[in-house]
């Protein structure tokens, strides 16, 4: 479904050129949880970003359900993220002037799904992630959880067959962490999307199916043995 | 936001009601920051306005005043920043046009702090110049100035009264006045009396000087 093939990804500081990407592979099948773990500035939301096209490579490809993500253009990369790809981030990243379920109805908009249609899938999304209760509260008043919990809601409501979370847990406190990453686990399941998570926080990644580290610009395998208990 | 602009259409827009409630509802808590930006918006189109009412008013006053000095032209042959081949107003002249044929430089002078319009024509070769009011079968008064002194005398001009009172210049005094930066001496002629909007911008010599 996701295959990434020696990708490359540099950055100019000064002088200096910083390689974050260094001719990394990995292949994610749909429906899988992936782990991506790594020490803070390790290159995870670079790859993230890749992956959603938000950025672009300086070498090498990612390929999606046979397309060439980095071989397109900036429009056709803004459609292909809209439509096939649901993005959680670190800060919620939700629009404080609209109440929690137009925040969520604007990504159906944005994909023309309009009216009536389009309120009665933000609800059945919010509903899922147990804010139904919240419909229109201003999104300034939720907790952090409950904000991230809308920011799942709407990274989900498009049916997207690829959920990026880039450290989704790292502005919550512990306990609700640990709710966070089983629910985004189980929504991604019950869609068979594929759900790649990028955490610092190897806690975090019990619950996926694979686990890969990132390290000197590289995507590693965790053999079973290695993986953080 | 480019990217989203480029693929989404213009009626797919007209639907997004939770987009512009976004953007309405933003401007609404921000009412300062509102009023910034209306004001700067009047602002901006209000100068833009006034350049283009200015230019447009100067350059109908320019229009009056070469009327003035001319007559009013029936067609016109414009040289670019090159200007145009010389000969070409020999060889129109000797192709027995049903036309009259007026060669006219213009340009730019400072005299001061003030800038006017250069006209150089060809008194000769002008009917509309010798009937006009400005001309020495004009009304203005030019007539009894010794027009002999427009040929021989290098740098001689005239310009409007109005325009002489406020340059503190009268008949037969010199002045310095500036060309693309090159300051050359003129002699004031005669002034004459400004009967249109423009006519005191304009500075008239003859074309071999100008």
């Amino acid at each position: 479904m996701l295959t990434i093939r020696d990708l490359s990804r540099s950055f100019r500081e000064g002088q200096r050129v910083q390689r974050v990407l260094d001719h990394a592979h990995a292949r994610i099948e749909a429906g899988e949880i992936v782990a991506i773990i790594g020490r803070s500035g390790s290159g995870k939301s670079t790859l993230l970003n890749l992956i959603s096209g938000i950025d672009r490579p300086d070498g090498g490809e990612i390929e999606f359900n046979g397309r060439t993500i980095s071989a397109l253009g900036e429009p056709e990369r803004t459609l292909f993220r809209r439509q096939h790809v649901g993005f959680v981030y670190q800060l919620f990243n939700l629009i404080p002037t609209l109440d929690v379920e137009e925040n969520v109805r604007l990504v159906l908009e944005l994909n023309g799904v309009y009216g009536a249609a389009a309120r009665r899938r933000s609800e059945a999304a919010l509903a899922e992630v147990g804010l139904f209760d919240r419909l229109h509260s201003a999104v300034d008043v939720l907790s952090g959880g409950e904000q991230q919990r809308v920011a799942i809601a709407r990274a989900l409501v498009n049916e997207p067959a690829l959920l990026l979370a880039d450290e989704p847990t790292g502005n919550l406190d512990r306990e609700t962490a640990q709710t966070i990453v089983p629910l985004m686990r189980s929504l991604a399941r019950r869609r068979g999307a594929a759900l790649l998570i990028a955490t610092h926080d190897v806690a975090l990644a019990h619950d996926a199916d694979r686990i890969l580290t990132l390290a000197d610009g590289r995507l590693q395998e965790s053999h079973a043995q290695e993986r953080p208990r | 936001m480019g990217a989203c602009r480029k693929v989404t259409r213009r009626s797919d827009l007209a639907n997004m009601r939770v987009l512009w409630a976004a953007s309405l509802r933003h401007l609404l808590r921000h009412p300062a920051q509102l009023l910034l930006a209306l004001v700067g918006l009047a602002l901006g189109v209000a100068t833009i306005a006034a350049v283009d009412m200015a230019t447009a008013s100067s350059y109908r006053a320019f229009l009056l005043s070469i009327d003035a000095v001319n007559g009013a032209a029936t067609h016109e042959i414009e040289g670019g920043p090159a200007g145009i081949d010389e000969t070409l107003y020999v060889k129109l002249e000797r192709a027995g046009l049903p036309i009259d044929l007026a060669p006219v430089v213009e340009g730019y002078v400072a005299i001061g702090e003030r800038t006017m319009q250069l006209v150089g024509i060809d008194p000769f070769a002008n009917p509309g110049f010798r009937d006009s009011e400005i001309g020495p079968g004009g009304a203005s008064g030019t007539s009894r100035v010794d027009l002999a002194q427009w040929f021989i005398a290098p740098g001689t001009v005239m310009m409007a009264r109005e325009a002489a009172r406020e340059l503190h210049l009268a008949s037969g005094q010199s002045f310095a006045l500036t060309v693309s930066g090159r300051k050359y001496q003129a002699r004031l002629l005669a002034p004459i009396s400004a009967r249109r909007p423009g006519d005191d911008a304009v500075i008239v010599t003859d074309i071999a000087q100008a």
